[in-house]
């Protein structure tokens, strides 16, 4: 099943200031990377994508096999701190969530195999969210979002606080998933993984976005290597970037 | 699918609460520990001994007495005046001033300190108890002389409706014994009339015998001496033949004739005297039947005489027992005029105050209708205290549930499945009433045990009062959460809330002492509404169709405050802007 997910001219407000031109199209497959100055409005445009914060303007569709579908179906969220019963187990939460999603209990326990295998969970399955590590915690979140096997995946920040080896676990992971044909929309910081494992870009400076296409227009005009050391420049020097 | 979705959501907020052991200490322990606490303050044994000070300056009144009956419940000091006693209550030592003086009539004035409300009215109301019983023993006395004539009077009464009855066992006795005389007079009558009847059937057989027989002799003698005389005769004409021999025969014939005659007469004779003998012994008889006739006439003349002795005695004994029932009458009317309270015969006019709900109690010292008034005092105290539990639980652990769902990590990702809003709404509703219903389900515990009410006899139509009324404040608690979603304000927000409640409710301001209009909204408040029911049922223990109209109107106000809890939750649910 081919998915399609489409963000058209989003403005989005927040507190004193707002993100506009928020425009981009992912496909199956598509690893989108946030990335932005802290406080430039990464989480606002995440929150507004998985339908928990209004749009003031624009539109955000969803497509499977090229039928409109609701995005609460497609969407699979992990947020920037977990969003988990603090106190159930993490098996007690898969089938929480499971059971929410109106999945039956043989479907829920066949998943949560899968998942917890795959993200190196099975140990922890009966141990409470409060008593998990920041790096357990983070995959466990990633599995309770993945329970209804969604096609667009969209996590804020799921490297924080994480070490090398664990980010790295994560992105391979999160590159599978795109294999199997599932979109991945994710903000970081880490520029070099964005680089390197993203296929579309997303840059949020001064309430602008920029998609995949201006901001390789950008590294061209600024001549740099490539995108993350564009983005380097434009971060550390604070570059004034202007369409 | 609503169901489906709520289960799931109910089993996470229990498991999530249970876990969490500062919601188990705030919310279920200490409520718990409070509860106890407040249940064991209460003494049963009603208020503990208040001070008071007592001017006595009338000689009527023993206050050795006095000191006695209030025992339980007054320390007693004694002052020389008043003033000093007032001067000492308004330093808060006593709590009242009884100033006790004059003769006929004694005068009470009770001086109590108004500001101590309410335990005051209580301590009032125990002296006037103590005062109305030293009243009451007044009275007694002043009416025992005059009871007294009665009852020597009542006790003559008794004496003579006893000999009375005495009497009247006699008579029965006789009329009795007079009944079996002429039974037995009857009998011997019966014996002696078929003796006699037979006697004269004997007499005449033998009578009868008798002629027969005589008939049979003279015939006999008659044809026998026809004979003889023929005979003889027949001789006579023979002698006319004169031959020796012949001569000699014939002499001989006349000779044995002769014998044969003498032979006849002579048993002619003594038959004569057989009948003779016979005759005299059948007068003889009749004349003993005519006697035993004269006794079966003396017989029936006897008992007729007995008959009309016995009608004497029957009509003597109605007269015993007419005489007996009026003095019964007299004796009852005595016996009334033993139970008349001293107090209305000196008093023609008394007012007495009778409560319709009061438990039973042993005794009847002041000391246990004291105890008798401070259980009721603290059974009609327990519907506010259990309401005042409910209200704090429910809006509180209500609130709290509500603050947890919404503020929870997992409340994003709950808030984007589709079609939440309801299993949301209702799970927190849920969780509510399960963690809520157990310590109230203590209280009423402790309500059935410690004040002994009928609570378990009741349950069936208190289940139904309760689960509306903790549904009502559950509702209110959650309302409150979604409006306000922060936890410090939503907490203050609440007490203010329990507060207002508290006072509109009518549990310590009356409603009859409000302004019409917010009385009457007082009136329709869930706790007053439901404080009515519980008084039903507690102390009445009226059936389900006499709390119809409350269960109405909580089913009503709990209808409204949820669509206020299910807007405020659509006002304040995401999207929203943070």
């Amino acid at each position: 099943m081919k998915v399609k997910f489409l963000a058209k001219d989003l403005t989005i407000s927040y507190k004193n200031f707002k993100v506009s031109h928020v425009s981009f199209e992912l496909n199956e497959g598509d690893i989108m990377g946030l990335v932005g100055r802290s406080g430039a409005g990464k989480s606002t445009i995440i929150k507004s994508l998985v339908g928990i914060k209004k749009q003031d303007n624009g539109e955000i569709i969803a497509f499977l096999d090229d039928k409109k579908i609701p995005l609460n179906k497609l969407i699979g969220y992990s947020p920037q701190s977990n969003s988990l019963y603090p106190y159930l187990t993490l098996q007690e939460n898969l089938e929480v969530f499971g059971k929410l999603y109106g999945i039956d209990q043989l479907t829920i326990e066949k998943r949560m195999e899968y998942y917890l295998k795959r993200l190196d969970l099975k140990k922890c399955k009966g141990h409470k969210i409060i008593e998990l590590s920041g790096g357990m915690q983070k995959r466990a979140d990633l599995a309770v979002s993945l329970i209804h096997k969604p096609k667009i995946i969209i996590m804020d920040e799921p490297f924080a606080g994480l070490d090398l080896s664990l980010q790295k676990f994560i992105w391979e992971f999160l590159e599978d998933l795109a294999k199997e044909g599932s979109i991945i929309i994710l903000s970081t910081h880490m520029l070099m993984d964005v680089q390197q494992y993203c296929n579309k870009f997303g840059l949020i400076e001064k309430g602008y976005f920029y998609g995949t296409d201006e901001i390789k227009k950008a590294v061209k005009q600024y001549k740099e290597k490539d995108i993350q050391s564009f983005l380097k420049t434009l971060f550390s020097k604070d570059l004034i970037y202007n369409r | 699918m609503i169901r489906i979705r709520t289960i799931p959501l109910v089993e996470a907020s229990l498991k999530g609460f249970a876990r969490n052991w500062k919601s188990i200490l705030l919310l279920v322990i200490s409520p718990l520990l409070f509860i106890s606490v407040i249940f064991l303050s209460f003494n049963p044994e009603g208020l503990r001994k208040i001070p008071v000070g007592v001017i006595s300056n009338s000689p009527a009144v023993d206050m050795d007495e006095f000191t006695q009956i209030t025992n339980s419940f007054l320390t007693i000091s004694n002052y020389g005046n008043l003033d000093d006693c007032v001067v000492r209550l308004k330093q808060y030592y006593p709590y009242a001033c009884i100033d006790i003086h004059g003769m006929d009539p004694v005068v009470v004035d009770v001086y109590y300190d108004n500001t101590r409300d309410p335990v005051i009215w209580e301590v009032v109301q125990n002296i006037k108890r103590s005062v109305d019983y030293l009243q009451e023993q007044k009275s007694k006395e002043m009416a025992s002389d005059f009871l007294n004539q009665f009852s020597s009077r009542k006790n003559l009464v008794s004496s003579f409706r006893s000999n009375l009855q005495e009497t009247n066992s006699n008579v029965d006795t006789y009329i009795y014994k007079i009944d079996e005389s002429i039974v037995d007079l009857r009998e011997a009558k019966t014996d002696l009339s078929q003796t006699i009847v037979q006697m004269d059937r004997d007499i005449e057989e033998v009578e009868t015998e008798k002629n027969r027989l005589e008939h049979d002799k003279n015939a006999f003698y008659y044809e026998t001496t026809s004979t003889l005389n023929t005979l003889d005769s027949a001789v006579d004409s023979m002698k006319m033949i004169e031959d020796p021999y012949y001569n000699s025969m014939v002499y001989m014939i006349e000779q044995d004739i002769a014998e044969m005659r003498n032979e006849v007469e002579d048993y002619n004779d003594e038959v004569d005297d057989y009948f003779d003998t016979v005759e005299l012994r059948v007068a003889g008889y009749k004349e003993s039947s005519n006697k035993g006739k004269g006794y079966v006439n003396d017989i029936d003349d006897n008992v007729e005489e007995l008959e009309g002795t016995k009608q004497d005695l029957e009509d003597y004994k109605e007269e015993i027992d007419d005489a007996d029932a009026e003095l019964a009458q007299v004796e009852e009317e005595l016996s009334e005029i033993d139970k008349v309270n001293p107090e209305e015969l000196i008093n023609p006019i008394v007012v007495y105050n009778n409560p319709v709900y009061e438990p039973t109690i042993a005794g009847s010292k002041v000391s246990d209708v004291v105890k008798m008034a401070n259980l009721v005092s603290l059974q009609i105290m327990f519907p506010k205290v259990l309401l005042l539990i409910v209200m704090f639980l429910a809006l509180l652990i209500s609130s709290y549930l509500t603050l947890q769902e919404i503020n929870s990590t997992s409340n994003i990702r709950i808030n984007m499945i589709e079609g939440m809003f309801f299993p949301e709404f209702f799970s927190v509703y849920i969780s509510s009433i399960i963690i809520v219903i157990f310590p109230i389900l203590i209280v009423l515990g402790l309500g059935q045990v410690l004040f002994k009410l009928a609570i378990i006899q009741n349950f069936h139509v208190i289940l139904p009062i309760l689960l509306l009324m903790v549904s009502v404040f559950i509702m209110m608690g959650i309302s409150i959460a979604f409006l306000v979603r922060k936890k410090s304000i939503t907490l203050l927000v609440n007490s203010f809330i329990l507060v207002f409640l508290i006072f509109f409710s009518g549990f310590l301001q009356p409603i009859e002492k409000m302004r019409a209009i917010f009385g009457f909204f007082s009136f329709i408040s869930a706790g007053n509404v439901a404080l009515s029911a519980f008084n039903k049922i507690l102390f009445y223990s009226q059936g389900f169709v006499s709390v119809l109209p409350e269960i109405i109107i909580l089913g009503i106000i709990l209808f409204l405050v949820m669509i206020s809890a299910l807007l405020f939750k659509k006002m304040r649910d995401y999207p929203f802007v943070d």
